[in-house]
């Protein structure tokens, strides 16, 4: 089954599209990019595919299909295959090989008794059912203290002196026992060691600390989904709330606040919005989605990409873009930062001394500009850092949720009265004792519903008017541009397509895709109608079913030089779902199906998705921008 | 100075504690809106209008900073060259004109000598139907305002920015104050036709900009 002996010791040829396109441009109806995905795998898989899945096939599956899958174990002699000189048409062959086998085990393993009748809740592995009195009771957050127990998730920020600066849900009255017991667990266990408590876990429960003296942080999970993986999700929450706190303080702001008193209390520099900020982060850290209701109508936020980032290693998703209009913004930035305006004569006069012959009239306008990001509704469009530094992941998340906190862009009617935002920001991973200064203007592009958010970080808290100028530049270069004023808004609009019918791959019914060099990732676009309960809760269940295989029991395989992880997973809920997650050095795709689907169709469909997505690898990951 | 009627720009900032409506009056006067629920200001916002005061034409820089705390180390950055100051409170919550008090103060230690301030109360529509009622909401007395002001030289307005009353009124007296003599001090940030091909000669504006620290 393991592919060792292969004589050539080459990777599958996955992305071997370019060489197979002259070879196939001459069969009539198939088009290259589904070649090795379909018709190879077509060909080599139907002996081995499941006999018992046919049972479970649903409708959309032909009758054709179904009896190729009955057919004997001899390569099929499908003419476009055929066709194909033999290193070509054998490359993919094993690994296809390898999967089948692997689906085909993994299946003969499932349990198949299907129970899908029964209420699941995904947040507790019950059957209690979920309606919206339990989401009120044990999901949504409440500043209130009656009720704090039954809440599945807290977050807590103390000072190490035990005093409350954050919590997720309850009031001070409820939080001073408990701040007090887990200040002196973490104290007392500390206390003459060299060691950090990390953890507790018990049956259904976990609490996670991160001790950043003099502040500690708190998470406790009973939600289902977030016990399956290890510490590192509820850790890398944490982290994402610490990043918050010090991108609105910075840590010499939070050291200096409790350096003469340890009793200080924080909440004195915070403002109300910083804690409506982080009632929204862990919410969406957690559940997927947050509460916006104000005072007059109740309203909430379905996205679950904050947590699929945290589940993805903080990867950050990109816009989809065609390669040519990306290079065209890159170059405007680039050019952005060439731009040189001339020196009145007042400034010019000091590098006159000692050089009467060498007039410095000019000078580079950007020259404070360090990192510039072009934002499409939270997905990077396009971004520029210079050569010596790069924003990490967690530095862009945190410049994003800053982002949405602003005032809803386009609320003015008038384009032209757009206001000009300057604020500080500690970006913490790339320096935790400083800030960095903001400018975001917003561009309303025609057509488009949202605009496109131009955002400049600068190290000089006194470059407003150049950050405004070369914003105004940017924003010229990018309405004059004919090609970028009509095709931007059409391709950014064209991001919200379902990929998984432009694909044809309508089994699969929604992928994740990370390329993990860039730690990037695209996913489908998940389209929500319904009421906002049933959001909710179909997020949730997204989260449920994605951190379910992703925390499975992967297999390793050896294809070639490469090695490749698998993981095939069915749940018997509801109409019951089928997980598949391939992974190797190069990228992770991690794909839900409905039903049970065959072996076969499976991996046609998720190696249609690989090959599509590796081949268009420009278009849907910016990798690591340009650089100056 | 040229003898043709002159855009006269100036440099404007507000202050004032959180929630007092500050973003909201500079919304009313450059959009002509309002919205319920804004969101707090962030750091601080710039935006521009112009406004004609008898034959001239002001165009005001307006910096729209944030309330709250933790961006009030930041606002000597916003007023340091500003022309003109609107401080505002809330006539319906008193701690936010005693915080318009430590405005006032700080603006005539730290900011430049001839700067025009106006005292500002707004959220006028939330006493407008009252009586002199006990059960109103108002909680800081005309009078008291108008003291303030006539104490520190300022400039006196109950405002709405909800109904829109007195806003305009506000800027054109800031406008009437300033001295016409004013050097045009063209920003190099208002331009926004100067794109592409930026020529910032001229002794005035750099002399402007390189000490503004905004």
């Amino acid at each position: 089954m393991i592919s060792d002996d292969k004589p050539l010791g080459r990777p599958p040829m996955l992305q071997s599209k370019k060489s197979t396109h002259s070879f196939l441009s001459s069969t009539a109806g198939l088009n290259p990019a589904s070649f090795l995905g379909t018709d190879a795998t077509t060909a080599v898989t139907l002996a081995s595919s499941d006999q018992a899945e046919i049972a479970i096939f649903e409708e959309g599956l032909g009758l054709a299909k179904t009896t190729l899958s009955r057919s004997s174990r001899s390569v099929s002699p499908q003419p476009s295959f055929m066709v194909l000189p033999p290193q070509l048409a054998l490359d993919p062959l094993p690994f296809v090989e390898l999967l089948h086998d692997f689906v085909n085990t993994s299946i003969a393993k499932t349990d198949d008794t299907y129970k899908g009748s029964k209420p699941f809740n995904i947040l507790t592995e019950t059957e209690e059912d979920i309606d919206e009195s339990y989401l009120e009771e044990k999901v949504h957050i409440s500043k209130k203290g009656e009720g704090f127990t039954a809440k599945l998730k807290q977050f807590f920020i103390l000072s190490s002196a035990g005093k409350p600066i954050y919590s997720m849900n309850g009031d001070d009255d409820v939080l001073l026992g408990y701040s007090g017991l887990i200040t002196t667990i973490v104290a007392s266990f500390e206390d003459g060691t060299d060691l950090l408590f990390r953890s507790i876990s018990q049956n259904g429960f976990r609490m996670v600390v991160m001790n950043k003296s003099p502040l500690i942080l708190v998470a406790i999970s009973r939600v289902s989904y977030e016990l399956m993986l290890d510490l590192k999700l509820l850790e890398s929450q944490l982290s994402s709330v610490y990043n918050y706190l010090l991108a609105v303080l910075s840590a010499p702001v939070i050291t200096k606040s409790f350096h003469n008193r340890m009793n200080y209390d924080l909440r004195r520099v915070l403002s109300a919005q910083d804690l409506k900020t982080l009632d929204i982060l862990t919410s969406m850290l957690t559940f997927g989605f947050s509460d916006t209701t104000d005072d007059e109508n109740k309203s909430y936020t379905v996205d679950p990409s904050m947590f699929i980032s945290s589940l993805l290693d903080d990867a950050v998703q990109c816009a989809r873009l065609s390669s040519t209009l990306r290079a065209k913004l890159d170059d405007i930035f680039v050019s952005c930062k060439r731009l040189k305006v001339n020196l009145p004569q007042s400034e010019a006069t000091p590098f006159l001394q000692g050089k009467l012959y060498t007039l410095e009239t000019t000078k580079l306008l950007a020259s404070d500009l360090l990192f510039a990001f072009l934002i499409y509704d939270n997905k990077i469009v396009s971004h520029l850092h210079p050569k010596t530094h790069c924003l990490e992941n967690k530095d862009i998340s945190t410049l994003l949720l800053m982002l949405s906190q602003l005032s809803p862009a386009g609320e003015s009617k008038n384009v032209q009265e757009e206001p000009d935002l300057w604020f500080p920001i500690c970006l913490a991973r790339f320096n935790d004792s400083g800030f960095l200064h903001c400018y975001v203007r917003h561009l309303h592009l025609p057509n488009l519903s949202r605009p496109l958010t131009l955002l400049l970080l600068s190290g000089n808290k006194n470059s407003f008017f150049e950050m405004k100028q070369s914003a105004n530049y940017i924003f010229a270069k990018i309405c004059k541009s004919k090609t970028l004023s009509s095709s931007l808004p059409e391709e950014l609009a064209q991001g919200y397509l379902p990929l998984t019918s432009v694909l044809k791959t309508p089994q699969v019914k929604h992928f994740i895709y990370k390329r993990r060099k860039a730690n990037q990732y695209i996913m489908d676009p998940l389209t929500f109608s319904k009421d906002t309960f049933e959001n909710i809760v179909d997020s949730m269940f997204i989260l449920y079913l994605y951190t379910a295989l992703s925390s499975s029991k992967s297999e390793e395989v050896r294809v070639g030089a490469s090695m490749k992880k698998l993981t095939y997973t069915r749940w018997h809920l509801k109409e019951g779902f089928t997980g598949f997650l391939l992974a190797d050095e190069k990228y992770e795709l991690y794909c839900l199906c409905k039903g049970f689907v065959t072996s076969l169709v499976l991996i046609e469909q998720s190696l249609r998705i690989v090959n599509w997505c590796e081949n268009y690898r420009k278009r849907l990951f910016i990798g690591p921008g340009v650089q100056f | 100075m040229s003898f043709a009627p002159s855009t006269t720009s100036v440099k404007l900032v507000l202050l004032g504690e959180a929630a007092v409506g500050k973003s909201s009056l500079v919304l009313r006067f450059v959009s002509n809106d309002f919205q319920e629920n804004k969101e707090p200001t962030i750091g601080a916002a710039f935006l521009t209008q112009k406004c004609t005061v008898g034959d001239r034409t002001i165009k005001y820089e307006i910096w729209d900073t944030a309330g709250q705390e933790r961006f009030a180390s930041l606002a000597p950055m916003y007023y340091r060259n500003a022309q003109a100051a609107l401080v505002v409170y809330d006539i319906t919550k008193p701690a936010s004109f005693i915080k318009a008090r430590h405005w006032v103060k700080e603006l005539h230690e730290q900011a430049s000598k001839d700067i025009t301030i106006a005292l500002v109360g707004n959220k006028y529509d939330l006493v407008a139907d009252d009586n002199d009622s006990d059960d109103s909401l108002r909680k800081v007395s005309m009078e008291e305002g108008k003291a303030l002001a006539e104490e520190e030289g300022l400039l006196f307005f109950e405002t709405s920015a909800k109904s829109s009353h007195n806003v305009n009124e506000v800027f054109v007296a800031i406008g009437s104050k300033i001295p016409e003599a004013k050097p045009v001090t063209e920003e190099l940030g208002s331009r926004p036709g100067n794109v592409g091909r930026i020529d910032l000669s001229g002794p005035a504006l750099r002399s402007n900009l390189s000490d503004c620290a905004c």
